[in-house]
C-alpha cells in the first residue's frame, strides 16, 4: 500500500497485519505503541514500592493489582507492536533497559510518599484515560483493539486512585497539606503530560493524517482541564498559580500561559537526560540483570527440548 | 458487632445462611437471578442487575455474585460471593450494591452478607453473562 | 507477611508473564489474609488492632515470611514460595472438618486458590533444576531456607493444644510436620536437590535443626523490623488512626 492509499484510508481500526503497510506507517505506529508500553512499564517500576506502604490491606490488595495490570497493559503493547514487524519484544525490552526507549514525563520523577500516589492514580491515570480513549479509534487495529481492554482496567484504577484523593483530602489538616503540596509539585508535570502545543509537537502531523492519532495534544488537555480542574477544587485542592490559567466562561476553555512552564526540563526529560529518570531507568536495568540468569536457563531448558518445555510455569 | 472476644454467633445475625450451604455443599438453584420474584423483592434484583463488576461489563447478578436476596419489611438481605478472594474491587462492589439496594423505594436498610460457599464457578454465569462475557473477548 | 515480600518482586521478576503471575499469587494471598481477619474482626478485633498499631514483637508468623530476598534471586523465590504452599496445603486440610462452621465455609475456596500456587512452584522449581544454574541457585535456597521453613509447623504457644481440643483443626502440627517433611524431600531429592530429614527428639525438631529465629514463638530476625517499618510507614507518617474501608464489614452489620 502507498503513503497515500494510507492516508485516504486512514479511519478507526482500518489496518491490520494483513495489510501490507509502508515502512513509514510502521515505524511510526511502532515509536508511538513502544512509547505507551514502555510508559506502563515505568510506571509500575515508579509505584511498586507503594504496594508495601499502603496504608490498609485493602488498598495494598488494590495497589499490587493495578501494579499488575500495567505490566498486563506492557505486555499487551509489546504485542500490538510487534505486529508491526519492525521490532521484537525483546529487542524493546532491551531499549528500555539500556535507556534508549522513552516513556512518560511523569514517569521520570521519584515518588517518596504516598500522599503523591493520586497524582499518579488519579491525575496522570485521568490524563492517560483521555488519550487512552481517543485511541480506541486509532487506524493500527491491534493497537485499538488493546486500549478496550486497557481503557476498562484503567477506569477501575483511577476510581481507587480518587478513592484515595478524597480519603486523603478529608482527613486531619496534616494530610489535606501534605497533599496540597504534592499536587503542587505534580501539577505542571501535569500539564506537561501532554506535550507542548501542536505547532512544536514534531510527530503528530503524520500520526494524525495516517490516523494513528485521533485527536490533537492541545484538544486532549484541554479535555482534561475541563474535567479535572472542577475535580481538583471538588476536594479542596487549590490549582497553583503557575503556570497562569485562565477559564473563559463562554468558551468552556482554559488558556494555559504555557510559556510559564519549564521546557528546558520537559525535554531533557524526554531524552532521558533528567537525573531521576536516569536513576529510575538504571536501577530497573539493574533489576533486570539479576535475572537474566532465568532467562538464559529458560531459553536452553527450550532449546533443549526442540521449543517443547512446559508451558505451564509462567 | 459486640466488642467482646466471642466467638458464639449472634442470635439476631442469620448466620443459619452459612450453615445451609455448607452442609447443602451444591449449588441447588443458583445462579439465582430474582425470576418469578415480584414487589419490593423484584425491584431488589433489579437494582442489582444494575451493578457491574469494575473488572468485567457484567451485571453482577449474570455473572452469578447474588447467591440469595430476602426482604422482609425494608429490610432487605443479600448473600453475595466474589469470583476469587483476592478481588481488589470488594469493597467498590460492595459499596455500590449498597447505594443501589437503599435507593430502592421501600428499603430502608440492607444487611450483605459475603459468603464463600458454595465457591463461585463459571456455571454461575447465566447465559446473557456468559454472552457478554465472550463478548469483551473472553473464551468461554 | 509472605504476600507483601511476594510483592518484592512485582516490576522486578524475570520475564512480564512471571510477574503477573507472582502479582496474582501475592494478590491471592492477600485474599486469604483479608478473609481471615474478616472472621477476627467478626471477634471484636480490627485492621488496626491487627496490624497496624499492633506491636512488631506480639506478630507470630514464621521467619520464613519476613526473610530479604536477595536481588534477582528467583530461585528463592520459588523455593520459599513451594515449601510455604506445601505447608499451607496442609494446614488447610486440617480445617476443612473443622468444629467452626465459619472458617469450614471459607476453605474450599482458599484451598482452590492454593492449588494454583503449588502448581506454579513445581513447574518452576522443574523448570530451574533442569539447568546447571539453576540447580545450583535452587540447591543454595533450600540449604538457607529448610530450616526456616521447618519453623512453619513450630507451636506458637499452649494455645495450639487449645485449637486441638476444641476441634478447630482435625490434626494436630507434629503430624502436619511429618508429612510436609516426606513430600518436600521426596520432591527435592526427584528432581536431584539434596536435603535431610530433620532429626526429631519427642516429637520436637531438634534445635540444632530449626533456625536461630523462629518467629511463631515471638522471636524474629533483625529483618522483621525494617518490613514492619517499611509497611507501617505511611500509617504513621498520616497519623492515621484506622484502616480504610469505603464501607463497613457487612457482617458487622
Amino acid at each position: 500500500m502507498d503513503l497515500e492509499t494510507v492516508k485516504e484510508r486512514a479511519g478507526p481500526r482500518e489496518f491490520s497485519p494483513e495489510d501490507d503497510m509502508p515502512e513509514e506507517y510502521r515505524k511510526a505506529a511502532t515509536r508511538m505503541i513502544q512509547f505507551h508500553a514502555n510508559s506502563e512499564i515505568m510506571g509500575a517500576y515508579l509505584e511498586r514500592p507503594f504496594i508495601r506502604e499502603a496504608p490498609s490491606v485493602e488498598r495494598k490488595l488494590a495497589y499490587s493489582a493495578k501494579v499488575q495490570d500495567e505490566l498486563g497493559h506492557g505486555q499487551l503493547l509489546y504485542r500490538a507492536a510487534e505486529s508491526l514487524g519492525i521490532k521484537s519484544r525483546d529487542q524493546m525490552l532491551d531499549e528500555l533497559a539500556n535507556g534508549e526507549g522513552k516513556f512518560l514525563n511523569c514517569f521520570h520523577y521519584p515518588m517518596e510518599s504516598w500522599v503523591e500516589v493520586p497524582m499518579i492514580a488519579f491525575f496522570v491515570d485521568g490524563a492517560a484515560m483521555r488519550r487512552q480513549a481517543t485511541l480506541r479509534r486509532s487506524s493500527w487495529e491491534p493497537y485499538a483493539h488493546a486500549m478496550d481492554k486497557v481503557c476498562f482496567e484503567e477506569g477501575f484504577h483511577i476510581k481507587h486512585g480518587e478513592s484515595i484523593l478524597a480519603e486523603l483530602a478529608s482527613g486531619s489538616k496534616k494530610e489535606q497539606e501534605m497533599v496540597q503540596n504534592a499536587f503542587e509539585t505534580w501539577w505542571p508535570r501535569i500539564i506537561q503530560f501532554f506535550g507542548p502545543t501542536d505547532d512544536k509537537s514534531t510527530h503528530h502531523d503524520f500520526a494524525a493524517e495516517v490516523g494513528l492519532k485521533q485527536m490533537s495534544n492541545d484538544g486532549l488537555r484541554q479535555a482534561f482541564l475541563n474535567s479535572y480542574v472542577p475535580k481538583a477544587e471538588e476536594y479542596g485542592l487549590e490549582i497553583p498559580d503557575t503556570p497562569t490559567i485562565e477559564h473563559d466562561e463562554e468558551t468552556d476553555t482554559y488558556e494555559i500561559a504555557e510559556d510559564e512552564l519549564d521546557w528546558d526540563e520537559f525535554f531533557t526529560v524526554s531524552k532521558n537526560e533528567y537525573e531521576g529518570g536516569k536513576h529510575q531507568i538504571n536501577a530497573r536495568k539493574e533489576a533486570q540483570e539479576a535475572v537474566a540468569w532465568v532467562r538464559e536457563s529458560l531459553d536452553e531448558s527450550e532449546a533443549a527440548t526442540g521449543g517443547h518445555a512446559p508451558q505451564a510455569a509462567d | 458487632m459486640s466488642s467482646e472476644i466471642d466467638p458464639a454467633p449472634d442470635p439476631d445475625a442469620e448466620y443459619c445462611a452459612y450453615t445451609d450451604y455448607t452442609e447443602g455443599e451444591d449449588a441447588d438453584g443458583l445462579p439465582a437471578t430474582g425470576e418469578g420474584t415480584e414487589g419490593t423483592e423484584r425491584d431488589v434484583w433489579d437494582a442489582l442487575y444494575g451493578v457491574e463488576d469494575p473488572e468485567m461489563p457484567i451485571s453482577i447478578v449474570d455473572l452469578g455474585l447474588i447467591y440469595g436476596v430476602t426482604v422482609e419489611d425494608d429490610r432487605a438481605a443479600i448473600d453475595m460471593t466474589l469470583t476469587y478472594t483476592g478481588c481488589p474491587a470488594r469493597d467498590m462492589l460492595r459499596d455500590e450494591i449498597h447505594e443501589a439496594v437503599a435507593s430502592v423505594s421501600g428499603i430502608e436498610s440492607v444487611d450483605l452478607r459475603l459468603v464463600w460457599s458454595p465457591e463461585w464457578s463459571i456455571e454461575m454465569v447465566t447465559e446473557q453473562g456468559k454472552e457478554d462475557l465472550r463478548e469483551f473477548g473472553l473464551s468461554i | 507477611m509472605i504476600a507483601d515480600r511476594y510483592t518484592d518482586w512485582q516490576v522486578h521478576a524475570p520475564t512480564i508473564e512471571s510477574d503477573i503471575a507472582i502479582a496474582n499469587i501475592a494478590q491471592d494471598e492477600l485474599g486469604h489474609a483479608r478473609l481471615w481477619y474478616d472472621l477476627l474482626e467478626d471477634f471484636g478485633y480490627t485492621e488496626p488492632d491487627l496490624i497496624w498499631e499492633r506491636d512488631p514483637d506480639a506478630f507470630r508468623h514464621s521467619t520464613l515470611c519476613e526473610l530479604p530476598f536477595a536481588e534477582g534471586d528467583w530461585a528463592d523465590a520459588i523455593v520459599r514460595s513451594y515449601l510455604y504452599d506445601e505447608a499451607e496445603h496442609l494446614r488447610l486440610g486440617a480445617l476443612e472438618e473443622s468444629s467452626s462452621p465459619r472458617i469450614r465455609d471459607r476453605i474450599g475456596k482458599v484451598t482452590s486458590e492454593e492449588d494454583y500456587h503449588r502448581e506454579h512452584a513445581e513447574n518452576w522449581l522443574r523448570r530451574l533444576a533442569g539447568g546447571d544454574e539453576g540447580r545450583k541457585r535452587v540447591q543454595e535456597a533450600v540449604d538457607r531456607l529448610f530450616p526456616y521453613a521447618l519453623g512453619l509447623f513450630e507451636p506458637v504457644d499452649e494455645v495450639e493444644d487449645d485449637i486441638d481440643d476444641l476441634g478447630l483443626r482435625t490434626r494436630p502440627l507434629e503430624d502436619m510436620r511429618a508429612e510436609w517433611v516426606e513430600t518436600v524431600t521426596d520432591t527435592l531429592t526427584a528432581i536431584g536437590i539434596d536435603v535431610e530429614r530433620p532429626r526429631i527428639e519427642d516429637g520436637r525438631v531438634a534445635e540444632e535443626d530449626l533456625p536461630e529465629h523462629v518467629g511463631r514463638d515471638g522471636d524474629h530476625t533483625e529483618h522483621w523490623r525494617t518490613q514492619f517499618d517499611e509497611i507501617t510507614n505511611t500509617y504513621r507518617e498520616l497519623e492515621r488512626h484506622d484502616a480504610t474501608r469505603l464501607m463497613e464489614d457487612p457482617d458487622d452489620e
